[in-house]
């Protein structure tokens, strides 16, 4: 086992080097991050942002930008002024020595804007995860042991009417409802954004309308899945011979059926998790939650190359690691696979 | 199953309790005005900034030494009065500006604000070492910085500088070494401006107090917050449900949608953009030439003929501007006798024909010696844009012009020569966006830069700033007295001479004066708030904008 995890870790290194390459790559066509300046009417003037191009590095070949990103530029000069007049020194130490880069929007460590992030996308993501598997669980089993009842074409119908729906419809019909209608109707309206006043009390309230979304959006798909894998289960000769041994039926579907359909759920839910980390663009732009889905996109609109470079390499890092733990957990949902 | 109905069924209604238990009372123990920015501000150092949201959040916290009123006036802030010739405060030659501050002035901590802060300001706004991306231009023509006495300092420049308006910058508090990554630019501490930033909860909201020590009294709203609002429809229903008191920039296209808010109204104040189709006139293919049909100034012309520029205002943008001519459009520039180009499809038609556009294979658009009359038309994926673009086409296809839509992100269309920018590199025959015209003084940017013989975009010259490829040294001429002239009366012949040429050459077709629009909350604000015009300080007023309810 632990031979296999070193494996796996030794394997990840190769793959993180392209991946990086190729994303950086892809970054960097995204844009010019000074473009923004383009129409803004304090706008600097043109050798102003020049210089600030020559220093940022946008003026040299990708793969030179690519290796001080990864290896810092502090043991090289920068001519700022374009004619080898002035030569500063880099002060970049490069990814490989902890250096993900200075935010071009706002001239901070890229970790730190991802550091003032991650907690509030967390906040969000964790609770709304943690309730679409508890129902997704809770219903699909339910629908799965009384397949074609009433109550099961019932529940399939609700989950393909919330599936088929776009986040940003529900996102805003849940504020039109909830937040403008109500005040107009005189009831408690639910606050608009953000994150409150700081207490938790607040911090609750406006958990949810975007919880509420993310769940709706996401839980279909989970009901389906855990539905579809127990019922495969429930057919087994297994599950008979369960049945024939006298067990109660509770004993039979949570014992014996739900634990062995679970496996293709921790593949899902591992494959899931590391996203959590990347927040719910959407629905973080809609409800202005401060997370890290809104820090990618705004990022992106910026064409700030550090700080989408950090957001991504953070997530495929997590990808890796959630990979190789989902393969430890396989162990203990099913003794009979070894490494 | 049983229990785990059980708890689901508890959970949902204590969280259901909960929810109307917790709902926000709306208790506020200081008047307080809710603000929806749709982006966050970059830094609170103003040097390091040119997003209008950063400079609308310096503004809260930072004086000038004067600001520009919604009228264009100049009023004294940390200055005793705005220096004139006649007050003595510059120079005969307009080489030299001697600047007396307020007696008393004080900074948010309480210690003195005097002359010596701003002799600091300069001289930190002279050194190269910090990299500012603003103030570039005073630093170059400052020549020396000289305290008089605690509230007196003197600029030299080395040219004549006839615009005060130039030098109300805001004074730095202090710094040591390179303040390019101070934590002051982030995590500011000390303040001159009307109020003080006490918190900032990163990617959501700006807290903002009352500063009693401000140059001209403390502002009756004890607190200003700004919250961040990524999303339009959502900022929106915050201020329909009354969450949101004030919201700045909002966009033409929703003008008429923020109309129909119950409790909400509309400022608008010009702000110096005027909306135009650029039009690539270069004949070098490198890289890129425009249409060889834009060579011809009749199709130019022809192009502003074809175009219903009134109907597009009435019906996109709920008639709040009009269609102009003039690059000096609603300034006090603008030259009152150019008159308006009116619709005509007939005279669009005769100008085309005589410059031997027909079509002649039946197609449907117009063609010259086997080239089609089809118009690479671009703009920026703002929505309003292509609402508009989509129009002005159909106006174009009207008369026989077929044009191929594309819009981009703001970081393509405006990148630069090195990322292949679409403006830069003229990937376009008609690019729709702002260009900005001067409010205060007539040296307008779109002239001396954007449409400068010597600006143009080349291998040699990456950074040139002319698009388009019009050249008239004859306006070259003009601009130059604009920037130089030390007569008012000169200056204001040259802008007009300017106008001239750009109305009879068209090389960018003006659509119409782009309005700065702030929604309020009508049930809130006692009177309609007094909003500073774009160059200036939105807030110049905020002393008098009194909140109810």
């Amino acid at each position: 086992m632990t031979t296999y995890i070193i494996r796996r870790l030794l394997q990840a290194i190769p793959l993180l080097f392209i991946i990086s390459f190729v994303l950086f790559a892809l970054t960097n066509s995204l844009g010019d991050p000074l473009a923004v300046f383009a129409e803004s009417r304090q706008r600097p003037t043109a050798e102003a942002r020049e210089e600030m191009r020559r220093r940022l590095g946008l003026d040299r070949p990708l793969l030179e930008q690519y290796v001080v990103w990864l290896i810092g530029n502090d043991w090289m000069l920068v001519d700022v002024q374009g004619d080898g007049t002035v030569m500063e020194p880099g002060t970049r130490q490069g990814v490989l020595r902890g250096d993900l880069g200075i935010s071009f929007v706002t001239r901070r460590p890229a970790w730190t804007r991802i550091e003032e992030r991650l907690p509030n996308t967390l906040t969000l993501m964790i609770p709304a995860y943690t309730i679409t598997l508890i129902l997704a669980v809770g219903i699909g089993v339910y629908s799965s042991v009384r397949q074609y009842t009433f109550v099961d074409n019932l529940i399939t119908g609700a989950s393909f009417f919330f599936y088929s729906m776009p986040i940003f419809f529900i996102a805003l019909m849940t504020i039109y409802i909830f937040g403008v209608q109500f005040t107009r109707w005189g009831l408690p309206a639910l606050p608009i954004g953000g994150t409150g006043d700081g207490s938790i009390g607040d911090l609750i309230v406006h958990m949810f309308m975007p919880i509420f979304c993310l769940v709706a959006i996401q839980l279909a798909a989970y009901v389906r899945f855990v539905r579809s894998s127990m019922l495969e289960v429930l057919g087994q000769d297994y599950i008979r011979t369960a049945h024939a041994k006298g067990l109660s039926e509770g004993r039979v579907v949570s014992r014996h059926a739900l634990k062995n359909a679970s496996l293709p759920l921790v593949t899902l839910v591992g494959l899931d998790l590391p996203f959590l980390l990347a927040g719910a663009v959407v629905t973080e732009s809609i409800f202005a939650w401060p997370g890290m889905g809104r820090l990618f996109i705004e990022s992106f609109e910026r064409a700030d190359i550090p700080v989408m470079m950090a957001i991504l390499m953070l997530l495929c890092v997590m990808v890796v690691v959630f990979q190789i733990l989902t393969d430890i957990v396989y162990t203990w949902f099913d003794p009979r696979i070894r490494y | 199953m049983s229990n785990l109905r059980k708890f689901l069924g508890i959970a949902v209604v204590l969280a259901m309790a909960l929810g109307l238990a917790l709902t926000p009372v709306t208790a506020q123990d200081v008047p307080t005005l809710t603000v929806g920015f749709a982006q966050e501000p970059d830094t609170m150092n103003g040097f390091y900034s040119s997003m209008a949201f950063a400079q609308w959040a310096n503004d809260l916290v930072q004086a000038s030494l004067w600001d520009v009123t919604d009228t264009l006036e100049m009023v004294p802030v940390l200055a005793a009065e705005v220096p004139t010739v006649e007050n003595g405060g510059i120079s005969e030659d307009y080489m030299s500006y001697t600047i007396r501050l307020k007696d008393g002035l004080m900074w948010s901590d309480g210690t003195p604000l005097t002359a010596e802060d701003l002799v600091f300001t300069f001289t930190v706004l002279e050194d190269p070492a910090n990299n500012f991306l603003q103030g570039t231009a005073i630093a170059d023509a400052v020549e020396t910085i000289e305290l008089i006495d605690p509230l007196t300092f003197r600029l030299t420049f080395n040219s004549p500088k006839p615009f005060p308006e130039d030098i109300a910058g805001s004074p730095v508090y202090e710094a040591e070494g390179s303040i390019e990554f101070a934590p002051e630019n982030q995590d500011p501490t000390v303040f001159s401006g009307p109020y003080v930033l006490t918190e900032w909860r990163r990617g959501e909201q700006m807290t903002f107090e009352a500063n009693p020590n401000y140059a001209l009294g403390q502002p009756s709203i004890g607190r200003i917050v700004l919250r961040f609002f990524p999303d339009t429809d959502s900022q929106y229903a915050a201020l329909e449900a009354g969450q949101l008191d004030f919201v700045p920039n909002v966009s033409e296209g929703d003008k008429p949608r923020i109309g129909a808010m119950e409790n909400v109204s509309m400022v608008t104040v010009f702000g110096g953009y005027i909306e135009s189709l650029w039009l690539n006139v270069r004949t070098e293919d490198i890289p890129r030439a425009g249409h060889p049909a834009l060579q011809d100034v009749n199709v130019r012309q022809a192009i502003r003929y074809a175009i219903d520029r009134q109907e597009i205002v009435n019906t996109l943008l709920a008639g709040t501007t009009s269609p102009t001519d003039s690059i000096y459009s609603s300034s006090p520039f603008e030259n009152p006798d150019l008159g308006v180009t009116e619709y005509n499809p007939d005279e669009a038609n005769r100008l085309l024909d005589e410059a031997g556009w027909v079509d002649s294979n039946g197609d449907g658009t117009r063609d010259r010696d086997g080239v089609e009359l089809v118009l690479r038309y671009s703009t920026t994926n703002a929505g309003w844009r292509v609402n508009i673009q989509q129009v002005v086409a159909q106006y174009l296809n009207a008369v026989g012009i077929g044009t191929v839509l594309e819009a981009y992100p703001a970081s393509e269309f405006f990148g630069s020569w090195a990322n292949s920018g679409i403006n830069a590199v003229g990937e376009y025959d008609i690019a729709q966006y702002a260009n900005n015209t001067a409010l205060t003084n007539p040296a307008n940017v779109t002239v001396y830069e954007a449409l400068n013989c010597d600006q143009f975009p080349t291998e040699a010259n990456q950074g040139g700033q002319n698009f388009t490829g019009f050249c008239s040294p004859e306006m070259d001429a003009a601009a130059q007295v604009t920037l130089t002239s030390l007569d008012p009366a000169e200056r204001l012949e040259a802008a007009f001479t300017i106008q001239t040429i750009m109305r009879d050459n068209a090389p960018l077709i003006n659509l119409f004066p782009r309005g700065d629009n702030y929604a309020y909350r009508s049930d809130r604000f006692a009177s309609e708030p007094r909003i500073g015009s774009g160059v200036g300080n939105q807030w110049f007023d905020i002393l008098n904008w009194q909140l109810v309810g």
